[in-house]
């Protein structure tokens, strides 16, 4: 019995408090810091880049790309690509992703973060997701168990995920969306209910990451049904996807 | 001591680590059994090269191990304006999922193979497609065509079916389940996979080298580092890149960390799957301790971006080797109040023992390996069989249980925990220090028309890569082979004795890989 209390002691312990304070340790790689000043053109990071997520003239990043490699950081000999720990990464567009040197934290947060008026008003209070996973390599799953762990317990704020996507507000989906995959997501998304929304989590949902050429993907869903949150990563942190969360049903 | 299992009359090629030499078509079938039977080598993997622009033949490797030398046979048998070779699996049972992979990939027919279907490609993909042909493109998308799956039906009074999947209740990996069912007694179980497929072994083949490791540390992301350092090591045979002692300190540690974070989950997972959510919610938090200290000493909380090809991007100072050892104490002390806690409810070791049963001859038939194997007595662990990185200077034996149920599976995973904890603090302290983590050559070539086998013991079990050079030193083909190929095909044969509740829980018992399985 004392051992039990004292487990329950540490489990407390560590509990992260304030979500939206949090940030991850200070070697995470997050946002990335550009500064056209400083880049050279020489083009080494555009080359490196195993998903072509840099541009050049002037330099930006597309996070919907990005696998977070830091390859690009490490080439650069000028300094001008350095990834800060910054995670509270998403938006409500694909264009919102894609950074440059005047891309700053404020803008992933509101008042920038931009959401319609409806969603707010539906899932504030609760928020039910079914994930499906359409491909990935299983990053982003256990990233999204982790959401519900003692240290960041993201059911404290009504946001859960269920069994069936019958019970569900949205779909959650992680992965490149194979071939064998896409009619079973389909079938996940016309068994949600209406109202209903779409999230794509990580580089391989967003972009199709390393595997956008492949010949067993078919991402021919993301054409068909519009997308209301993207959260990029690879895979996903657990305070990127809590925060995001939050940004998109008005909590944070 | 190569001579006793090669006969003369075979030219032998040795590279690195490997021993090649072709062998007549009609002969390999003799040739595989004696290496298997007589020599009781372990067969790797069985895998194809379409090398027609060369040669105009296919070839087909057959890979068997020899340990402690660390030292790999490759017979293969070369086939020319012709589509069938002789299948080995009437005489090794394990060899069946690997010819069926070279017919689905390749659409060269195993001739008498006994159970001849197509893995991996679903119904909707086209006859005589096969993607790992080099005439195949890897963008092409052919059209969907209309197939219709057939699964082995059970049929009598009562006997129901339930399919279950590929869209599960939890946040895991797409498979779909369709089990026979009288009562709650299973009487049937067929597995399908290969909805995960997303061409991994084609992109090997036509991505830029540092981008074939990042793809590499895709192929599982829940074994990143040890599939990119099999990958690595496997191309550092083929270009002769020694890396420093150092590094190979380095890999052991990030290894051993990824090892540890796995288990203290599948530990926790086993018992929140008996409704044990005490258990469950604790080994979750030391997992969570693991993962951000993966993420303090790599940037990476799935310690990616770490490997590269001669070394590793990221040392450890001097400090946070102190620390990790002071955390690693603490998890030790933590993780076995824990552990007792658990052991003495008796609901949960109820639960666990007698469920999932292997039976030991099927278990060794189908080439079980990893802590599926341990777990009833099969001894294979690469890190003593074929010593890697730094693994020979470390002192720690094989977790071993003999029951293969599924506390039996459980319980190798809480030794193992404390082995991983023990290698970690051995490998911190012996570490040389004075070294470089990087090789000094910058640009590398590769051997041209040359083979290399890269080994490396996963979480789940060791890790093959198989990478072929063609005459201009260009990667030709690679083949990954994770350990869940191979444990994936037990499954269906661990739950005949169970009712469909416990099917969770086995199935979480073996926790394999869907994305590793199906590449």
């Amino acid at each position: 019995m004392a051992n039990t209390l004292k487990i329950k002691y540490y489990n407390k312990k560590q509990f992260i408090p304030d979500i939206k304070k949090a940030l991850p340790d200070k070697m995470h790689r997050g946002l990335p810091i550009l500064d056209t000043e400083k880049c050279s053109q020489c083009g080494n990071c555009k080359t490196i880049c195993p998903t072509a997520a840099i541009g050049q003239n002037p330099i930006s990043i597309d996070l919907g790309k990005c696998i977070f490699c830091g390859d690009c950081e490490r080439i650069c000999k000028t300094g001008a690509i350095i990834f800060s720990n910054f995670n509270k990464l998403s938006s409500a567009s694909r264009e919102g992703l894609v950074i440059t040197e005047k891309t700053t934290s404020e803008a992933f947060l509101p008042p920038a973060f931009k959401v319609r008026q409806e969603i707010k008003h539906i899932f504030k209070n609760s928020l039910k997701l079914r994930q499906v996973s359409a491909g990935g390599c299983n990053g982003c799953e256990f990233e999204l168990n982790a959401c519900s762990n003692a240290n960041f317990d993201m059911g404290r704020f009504g946001i859960e995920f269920v069994a069936s996507p019958r019970h569900a507000d949205g779909l959650v989906i992680t992965g490149p969306i194979t071939r064998n995959m896409a009619p079973a997501l389909e079938d996940a998304y016309h068994s949600t209910p209406n109202p209903k929304v779409v999230i794509l989590t990580g580089a391989c949902a967003i972009s199709g990451g390393l595997f956008k050429d492949s010949t067993a993907i078919d991402r021919s869903f993301l054409q068909k049904y519009k997308i209301d949150l993207y959260i990029p990563g690879c895979p996903i942190h657990p305070l990127t996807f809590i925060n995001a969360i939050l940004c998109f049903i008005g909590r944070y | 001591m190569i001579k006793k299992y090669i006969s003369d009359e075979y030219k032998i090629k040795k590279e690195g680590n490997v021993l090649s030499y072709a062998v007549p078509v009609a002969d390999i079938v003799q040739v595989c059994n004696d290496l298997y039977f007589k020599h009781k080598l372990q067969l790797k993997l069985i895998t194809a090269l379409d090398d027609r622009e060369n040669t105009g033949q296919f070839k087909i490797f057959y890979v068997f191990g020899i340990s402690p030398e660390n030292i790999f046979l490759l017979p293969y048998i070369s086939l020319k304006d012709e589509e069938e070779f002789p299948s080995i699996t009437k005489l090794i049972h394990e060899a069946s999922s690997y010819e069926r992979k070279i017919y689905t990939f390749f659409g060269l027919r195993p001739k008498d193979h006994p159970h001849m279907t197509q893995i991996l490609l679903h119904e909707n993909w086209p006859d005589k497609v096969f993607p790992l042909r080099k005439d195949f493109k890897y963008q092409t998308r052919p059209d969907y065509v209309d197939g219709v799956y057939e699964s082995q039906k059970v049929e009598g009074e009562g006997v129901y079916e339930i399919p279950v999947g590929p869209v599960h209740a939890g946040i895991i990996e797409p498979g779909h389940f369709r089990f026979s069912v009288a009562g709650e007694k299973i009487l049937l179980l067929k597995p399908r996979l290969g909805y995960k497929h997303k061409g991994i072994e084609k992109l090997f083949e036509v991505l830029p080298i540092s981008d074939k490791v990042r793809l590499s540390e895709r192929v599982s992301g829940d074994t990143s580092f040890t599939h990119s350092m099999a990958f690595c090591q496997s191309i550092e045979m083929l270009a002769d890149i020694d890396v420093t002692e150092r590094v190979k300190y380095l890999r052991v540690i990030f290894s051993e960390l990824e090892r540890l974070a796995n288990h203290l989950n599948d530990i926790g997972f086993i018992m929140l799957d008996t409704g044990y959510s005490f258990g469950g919610s604790n080994c979750a938090r030391l997992r969570e301790v693991i993962m951000q200290w993966n993420e303090r000493l790599t940037n990476s909380r799935f310690l990616r971006g770490v490997n590269m090809i001669g070394g590793i991007q990221k040392d450890i100072p001097i400090k946070l080797c102190h620390e990790l050892l002071l955390t690693l104490k603490k998890i030790k002390h933590d993780f076995n109040e824990i552990i007792a806690v658990s052991q003495s409810s008796s609901s949960v070791i109820n639960r666990l023992s007698g469920t999932g049963n292997v039976a030991k001859q099927v278990a060794v038939d189908h080439g079980l390996i990893g802590i599926s194997g341990r777990s009833i007595g099969i001894k294979h662990d690469a890190r003593i069989e074929y010593p890697y990185a730094a693994y020979n200077k470390l002192n720690f034996d094989m977790a071993l249980e003999e029951k293969g149920d599924v506390l039996a599976r459980w319980s190798v995973r809480i030794k193992e925990v404390s082995t991983s904890i023990s290698i970690l603090e051995q490998a911190i302290l012996e570490m040389p220090s004075d070294n470089n983590i990087l090789h000094n050559k910058n640009n590398f070539a590769l051997r041209s028309n040359s083979y290399s086998i890269g080994i490396a013991e996963g979480w789940r079990g060791d890790i093959v890569y198989f990478v072929a050079t063609d005459s201009k030193g260009e990667i030709a083909r690679v083949d990954v082979r994770d350990p869940s190929f191979i444990n994936w095909t037990i499954l269906e044969h661990s739950v005949n004795e169970d009712i469909i509740p416990d099917f969770p829980l086995i199935n979480k018992s073996f926790n394999l890989s869907y994305s590793g399985n199906d590449l």
